[in-house]
């Protein structure tokens, strides 16, 4: 028979204090080479979180000396899907990442020189601004601001500081993985091949539980997603409400005209805009969310309405809300978008009118465009300078 | 340290002074975000972290117990980590308190969707698990029958 085995939480603290008692080894039980493996998948997915931010950026401030594309119609939808996708997937890449090397961090000695303790330095910006970025953009998902910053502007910092100390911590880490592994390190404490499919299970797990809210076909997978276009009024979320945007009175006024300041200033009431010829396209709403919903609207082209006041071509265009109260009661539009004939200010979601929880009377619909500046409830059309 | 190395390095504390820069156009005291930068490295290095080395660590101990056991504990230890990551991209929306007025935010029934994940997760887990632990024990029995033979 064999001797009873002592419940191993039991003899924690015993195995503790020989820790601490004995000379901590000479390299912490992981290995290099696993934990470059996932370095360089938590790095691939965090470098796609970066670009598409950076392209998300430019959308919504876009520079004087480039003009953003109108084309593809799927761009914005595309790269901010990619976006929240990668970002919900890096977090169990990041999380085994961090559970490989954390015994890394009560290495002896702690520092070994200016170098090393300078890398050491940029871990903490490294690690704490990438779980900061992780955790205000899943709370961003969800609508949820439980801090006193402006979100988009901390999160784009941020990403600066993880992008700078990554590149740092690569300059210092990268040949590493490549040196053998000593013959006296302790055997990690779980296979390569484990660590590896369980980053991998996780990761494909969470993108299954949510990527359906931009996806088509995982709609009924992803019950996580924090966005569903099955049950939404015209098969579109809504950011936005009338009642929170405080429009309710003005978008029902049956004396509402939409204003085209150019050379020749018009004001369009909804008998004229339905007297223009009248155009259907297939355009997405992309959110800044990650979410996406693909609809089928109607209503006039931007560019006749701008020939009808004269505006030039090349006009660089702002378009005005009847909203006044919040950030995004207007938004900036670059000639490619505003002479797209794809570019709607549309009056029908789906054959139906809007409702006004979609921008009745008016509502912008353009091509490759951040939901957030597919400006509703519109008052005003102006040109600004380039 | 060779030039392209350094060159690397210039980037990153250059991208890295750009971000601290950039810290001061958020809209409130740069100490906020200072505040939540720390508190999710506190929560992740205090809490998540010593959690999960403790339950490798428990892990590893099971391994060792033979070839069952190394069979099915790896296994085990992939279907804990991905319900646990499972639950904590639930979080938010579980808790969040939603926007008022607009059902399109949060419309699912997440505690429910997040269950059956969990029972899915658990029952391939303990699927492959078994699976795993039987083969190995068949092939320790066919190696000692081999070597009493």
């Amino acid at each position: 028979m064999p001797p009873a085995r002592t419940f191993p939480l039991a003899s924690l603290p015993d195995r503790l204090a020989g820790h601490l008692r004995d000379r901590p080894p000479p390299q912490a039980p992981h290995d290099a080479r696993t934990a470059r493996l996932l370095g360089t998948a938590t790095g691939s997915a965090l470098l796609l979180c970066l670009v598409t931010g950076l392209i998300s950026h430019v959308h919504q401030h876009p520079p004087s000396w480039f003009d953003l594309p109108s084309r593809p119609v799927w761009g914005y939808q595309v790269t901010q899907g990619l976006h929240v996708i990668s970002g919900i997937a890096a977090i169990p890449l990041v999380l085994v990442k961090l559970w490989v090397v954390f015994p890394r961090l009560f290495a002896w000695p702690p520092v070994r020189g200016l170098g090393h303790a300078a890398e050491r330095a940029l871990i903490a910006p490294l690690v704490a601004g990438t779980l900061f970025e992780l955790v205000t953009g899943l709370l961003n998902v969800v609508q949820w601001y439980p801090w006193p910053f402006f979100f988009p502007a901390a999160h784009w910092a941020v990403a600066w500081i993880v992008a700078g100390a990554a590149l740092v911590h690569l300059a210092v880490k990268a040949p590493l993985g490549r040196r053998p592994r000593r013959p006296d390190a302790p055997a990690p404490v779980a296979s390569r091949r484990a660590v590896l499919v369980g980053a991998g299970t996780a990761a494909a797990a969470v993108t299954l539980a949510t990527a359906g809210q931009t996806v088509p076909g995982l709609g009924a997978v992803s019950v996580l997603a924090p966005r569903r276009n099955a049950g939404s009024p015209g098969g579109v979320p809504v950011n936005r409400t009338a009642a929170d945007a405080g429009v309710h009175a003005a978008a029902t006024d049956p004396g509402w005209r939409l204003v085209v300041a150019g050379p020749r200033e018009v004001a369009l009431g909804a008998a004229d805009l339905a007297r223009l010829p009248q155009y259907e396209a297939r355009l997405p709403i992309a959110c800044v969310e990650g979410w996406s919903a693909t609809a089928l609207w109607s209503g006039v082209r931007l560019r006749d309405v701008l020939d009808l006041a004269g505006v030039p071509h090349d006009a660089h265009l702002r378009l005005v809300s009847l909203e006044t109260v919040g950030l995004y009661g207007r938004s900036p539009m670059a000639p490619p978008t505003a002479r797209d004939p794809l570019t709607l200010l549309a009056t029908r979601l789906d054959g139906a009118p809007l409702s006004l929880d979609h921008g009745y009377p008016l509502r912008l619909v353009a091509p490759n465009r951040p939901g957030v500046q597919q400006t509703k409830w519109l008052a005003r059309i102006e040109t600004v300078p380039a | 340290m060779s030039a392209r190395r350094g060159l690397v390095v210039a980037v990153g504390l250059a991208s890295l002074g750009f971000g601290l820069w950039q810290l001061g156009s958020v809209g409130a005291p740069v100490g906020t975000v200072l505040l939540w930068l720390a508190a999710v490295l506190v929560v992740h290095d205090g809490v998540v972290a010593p959690l999960a080395a403790g339950t490798g660590a428990l892990a590893a101990r099971l391994a060792g117990r033979g070839p069952r056991w190394a069979a099915a504990v790896p296994v085990v230890g992939v279907g804990l980590a991905v319900g646990a990551v499972l639950a904590l991209v639930a979080v938010p929306a579980l808790l969040s308190p939603g926007v008022p007025g607009n059902p399109t935010v949060l419309p699912r029934a997440y505690l429910g969707g997040l269950a059956v994940l969990l029972v899915v997760d658990a029952a391939v887990t303990a699927a492959v698990a078994t699976v795993r632990a039987v083969a190995a024990t068949a092939v320790a029995r066919r190696s000692a029958a081999g070597a009493g033979s």
